[in-house]
């Protein structure tokens, strides 16, 4: 699985195809707070989109250079609204 | 020749024969629209083929016929005669071609000055008017630069991108990339497609419409927009959006009005990025791939996030800053360095593509290697049915002959160790073993025969095209009903039926049946019904060639023979009109007033017969004057095993088709009539000629001065001969294989067969021996 | 590596294609045309990358594009059309029944092997 929920996160594992915006919208809608992004390794359009209009927070640097590269200044920063120790 | 070219030969040989029945049947039945689409289909596949092989005037001749064909399907084109003619001379040069291409791999020379003559006819016979024209107008993205438009669309970039363009001169490429709402439904991904923009500088998205809440939103339906700014050129982005022109637009912009229209924004104008930063993350990485003590990683670890995170801050990249941060938190409480490592790495690698620099940075860590999908399920494929080569199968007979034969000398063996070795109980277990293995080996050799048989379509498929181009030839109007093309028959059977059959279809057509007028005139259909059918009938296979032309005329043929020489006045008197029929398969028989160059001279009956005999058939003849004429041809439904009787001459042993055989006499020397220097004897009161095959076989050894002579009553091109020989042999089946070599050139053999005890037998072709 | 489907009626044109895809580390299951195709699927094939040919017998591309479209399992599936200069027309039907790219037959392997890094992620 490349989407799985960890505690209070959304963690995504290598390559998220669009399958994975459906399951993410329903871990936010479910309370989820943050996505793990840093075993990604490539995201489907549909899952940036659920990223850009939920407005959950990222957390760590995509494994892909590509998208921390372009992604990372596209999606609110939100790295630095980490609370949690 | 290579796999893939071996593939298209066969593949191309059904299309041709396929395509050209279709277009027979179009030409009967003009609007057989399953037949139209199948020929198109046909051509079109074959063409789209052999566009992977070096044979561009192949591909020019069929694509002229797929246009043709397209023509008559899409556009009503009514299909002419002329056009069928063309066309068909166009599957005629495919397949000629495609025989060189078997041959040596490539097309003739002449090809290219035959192809474009070909495809110009066929242009010219369906009146194509524009042709090759047709190519997709690819949207052509708008170059002019608007301003305006420009400096709104830039709005959404970020404004540290200042710096980059600061630092440029020439012009970017502006591109704004709207995907189509439901192309998720088409397989797209756009951003995998955005993220591949080559000489990306800016990559930027925002929403065509609002943002709907989780709970409203349709993660399926796309809502986003891409801007880019890329150094690329504009062919080679058109080339990466090549599948969705219509939703690309595509501006060129000078760098220096990118500045201007880049809004300043709140961020306070940042030195550009600094090399050392590149290098100090770099000596960061280096410092956590070190090898270090247990108690000092996590000393370690802090030392070098600090350093990077405050790298970051001084040079104004905040967000990489905290990320650096975030991954040490989380390195901490793992226990891994992993996190903080490709934190630092990303960072940099980000930086590399700003600062060209920091491009020669190390290179990024094994991460993706964890994320590998998961092995790929192994690929299965179940065809139903298999292509064999011709020669894998004829491999495989030869095996089971040879198999046929080691079984046959067990039985040898089983009487050695009873009568050599006294071994009585050995001998019969070998020979128990020995019926086991001769069921196996006949079971085994009768599904290598099935595996043979081959349906007689494949001979009959050809003759509707021989039959409408004859006819056409000759003025005359025929109906080729085909019956029984399923029955099956060895290859060997369906492959030496070809050319007697297609003598006797040019027969019929040139000779038996009328021109329309004459069949007017005598009250028949104008049309003339010519019937190929086949059946199998035991272990016989029936080919009747049926036709309701003319009919034999026996005072005609009699007079013809007599003309001829080929039998004289008192014969002429004697014949029976079926004796008088079967004078058309005489040699050197031929009824035609005129040469035609349909039958030709000299390709009388004779070669039919000749042909059907030799492959073991018989062939019998039925007609009636005005009515039509009927020839019927038996041929063993297999070849593959032949039935032989071994004779012993002068210790040399030689097998016989046993087929030919009639019975075996003893002649006692005293009745051996000498005739001048011929030899006969009498058999039932008959003169039966005495043949001695030691001299047919030109031996020298001498006459054994017996008191009798073993004589073969043999049966050879409609006479019967008494064959001398020195001693009979015994029956058996045999797999013959045709002589090899300089053997071939021998006149005179069947062929050869191995026997049980390793000797090879030489079969005799009587009708050649007693014919030379 | 990619799990690849290709439906073609020419054997010639699907042995092709099948090594050049294996060459480049696919794994390739075949079809001879649409229907066969549509078998693999509801037999539970689950291609990363569909390449059809257009014209075939019994279910042609563009019916069999719809179908795929309409399997749950491939419905967001990359599916690349095989087509020929002369069907260039095609191209927008199949594009509108839900293609994802097409390619000119006979196919080079670079353009072959490009479109599909083009389209997926993985490959």
């Amino acid at each position: 699985m490349s989407i799985r929920r960890d505690g209070d996160g959304i963690l995504l594992e290598g390559v998220c195809p669009i399958e994975d915006a459906e399951a993410m919208l329903r871990h936010a809608q479910e309370g989820a707070g943050f996505v793990d992004w840093s075993g990604c390794t490539h995201l489907h359009a549909a899952c940036l989109q659920v990223l850009l209009s939920s407005g959950l927070a990222l957390r760590g640097t995509p494994a892909s250079p590509l998208l921390a590269q372009w992604l990372v200044p596209m999606l609110p920063v939100a790295s630095t609204q980490l609370s949690e120790a | 020749m290579n796999e893939l070219l071996a593939s298209f030969v066969t593949e191309a040989r059904d299309l041709l024969a396929e395509a050209a029945e279709d277009l027979l049947a179009l030409e009967r039945t003009p609007d057989d629209e399953a037949a139209i689409n199948r020929l198109f289909r046909s051509v079109h596949t074959l063409k789209g083929s052999s566009g992977l092989f070096d044979v561009a005037p192949l591909t020019r001749i069929l694509h002229a016929a797929e246009d043709m064909f397209q023509a008559v399907r899409e556009q009503g084109v009514a299909l002419s005669a002329e056009m069928v003619d063309v066309a068909l001379r166009t599957l005629d040069q495919t397949g000629l071609w495609i025989d060189a291409l078997e041959r040596n791999q490539t097309l003739p020379d002449t090809a290219a000055a035959a192809s474009q003559t070909l495809a110009a006819t066929l242009r010219a016979a369906f009146g194509s008017v524009a042709t090759g024209g047709a190519a997709a107008t690819a949207a052509s993205p708008d170059t002019a630069p608007e301003a305006g438009a420009a400096a709104e669309l830039l709005a959404c970039f970020d404004a540290t991108l200042r710096r980059v363009l600061s630092r440029e001169s020439g012009s970017f490429r502006l591109i704004t990339y709207e995907p189509d709402e439901a192309c998720f439904f088409k397989g797209e991904d756009p951003l995998h497609l955005a993220l591949q923009i080559p000489g990306m500088a800016a990559l930027a998205s925002t929403a065509r419409s609002p943002w709907q809440t989780p709970d409203a939103l349709d993660p399926f339906m796309c809502n986003l927009r891409f801007h880019a700014l890329s150094r690329a050129g504009h062919d080679t982005l058109e080339a990466l959006f090549r599948y969705v022109p219509e939703q690309v637009t595509i501006l060129d912009i000078p760098a220096a009005a990118l500045l201007h229209a880049i809004p300043a924004g709140a961020a306070p104008a940042t030195p550009a990025a600094n090399p050392l930063t590149g290098e100090l993350l770099s000596a960061q990485l280096a410092l956590l791939d070190a090898p270090a003590p247990e108690a000092e990683r996590a000393g370690r670890w802090a030392a070098a996030a600090d350093v990077a995170r405050h790298v970051l801050q001084a040079d104004g990249h905040n967000a990489a800053a905290a990320s650096v941060a975030a991954a040490h938190a989380e390195a901490e409480a793992a226990c891994l360095p992993g996190r903080l490592r490709s934190a630092i790495a990303d960072v940099l690698a980000n930086l590399a593509a700003v600062v060209p620099a920091l491009a020669a940075a190390p290179a990024m860590p094994g991460r993706d290697a964890q994320a590998r999908p998961a092995a790929e399920p192994p690929e299965r494929t179940a065809p139903r049915t298999l292509r064999i080569d011709q020669e894998k199968i004829d491999q495989m007979m030869n095996l089971v002959g040879e198999l046929i034969v080691a079984k046959n000398s067990l039985p040898f063996l089983a009487r050695r160790a009873e009568q050599q070795f006294g071994q009585r109980e050995l001998g019969r277990e070998i020979q128990d073993q020995y019926s086991v293995i001769d069921r196996i080996a006949q079971e085994l050799q009768g599904s290598v025969m099935a595996v043979r048989m081959m349906p007689m379509g494949q001979v009959f498929q050809r003759f509707p095209r021989l039959v409408r181009d004859l006819a056409r030839k000759l003025g005359k109007q025929v109906e080729l009903v085909i019956e029984g093309e399923q029955t099956e028959a060895d290859k060997n059977v369906i492959e030496t039926l070809f050319d007697p059959l297609l003598h006797m279809v040019r027969n019929c057509l040139d000779h038996a049946v009328e021109p329309p007028a004459e069949r007017i005139a005598l009250g028949k259909p104008e049309t003339a019904i010519v019937k190929l059918a086949a059946r199998q009938d035991s272990d016989q296979v029936v080919i009747e060639i049926i036709d309701d032309g003319r009919g034999l005329d026996p005072e005609k043929l009699k007079r013809k023979a007599y003309e001829r020489g080929l039998i004289d006045e008192d014969r002429m008197a004697a014949m029976s009109d079926h004796e008088a029929r079967m004078l058309i398969f005489a040699a050197g028989f031929s009824t035609a007033a005129t040469i035609s160059d349909v039958s030709g001279r000299g390709v009388g009956m004779d070669v039919v017969r000749n042909a059907v005999e030799k492959a073991g058939g018989r062939v019998a003849l039925s007609s009636e004057l005005g009515r039509g004429t009927t020839v019927r041809l038996n041929l063993p439904l297999s070849m593959a095993v032949t039935r032989v009787m071994t004779v012993t001459l002068h210790e040399r042993l030689f097998g016989i088709p046993m087929d030919l055989i009639r019975e075996t006499v003893r002649v006692p020397a005293a009745d051996i009539l000498r005739i001048k220097s011929s030899e006969a004897f009498l058999l039932r009161d008959r003169v039966v000629p005495l043949l001695r095959l030691a001299s047919l076989l030109e031996m020298t050894e001498p006459e054994a001065a017996g008191d009798d002579v073993a004589v073969l009553v043999v049966r050879v091109g409609g006479q019967t001969i008494g064959l001398g020989i020195t001693a009979f042999g015994e029956g058996m089946e045999v797999i013959l294989k045709p002589l090899a070599g300089m053997l071939a050139a021998l006149g005179g053999y069947a062929g050869t067969a191995l026997l049980g005890d390793g000797r090879v037998l030489l079969v005799l072709d009587l009708k050649e021996l007693i014919a030379t | 590596m990619a799990a690849v489907l290709v439906l073609d009626d020419s054997a010639t044109m699907v042995m092709s294609l099948s090594r050049i895809l294996k060459n480049a580390g696919h794994t390739v299951d075949t079809g001879a045309d649409g229907r066969e195709g549509v078998a693999k699927l509801t037999g539970g094939l689950k291609p990363a990358i569909i390449l059809t040919d257009l014209n075939m017998p019994n279910m042609d591309g563009i019916a069999f594009i719809k179908e795929a479209r309409r399997n749950a399992a491939t419905r967001f599936t990359p599916i690349v059309v095989l087509t020929t200069e002369s069907s260039a027309g095609k191209r927008e039907e199949a594009r509108a029944a839900g293609a994802s790219a097409w390619l000119i037959k006979p196919t080079e392997p670079n353009a072959l092997l490009s479109t599909l890094k083009q389209l997926l992620p993985a490959a």
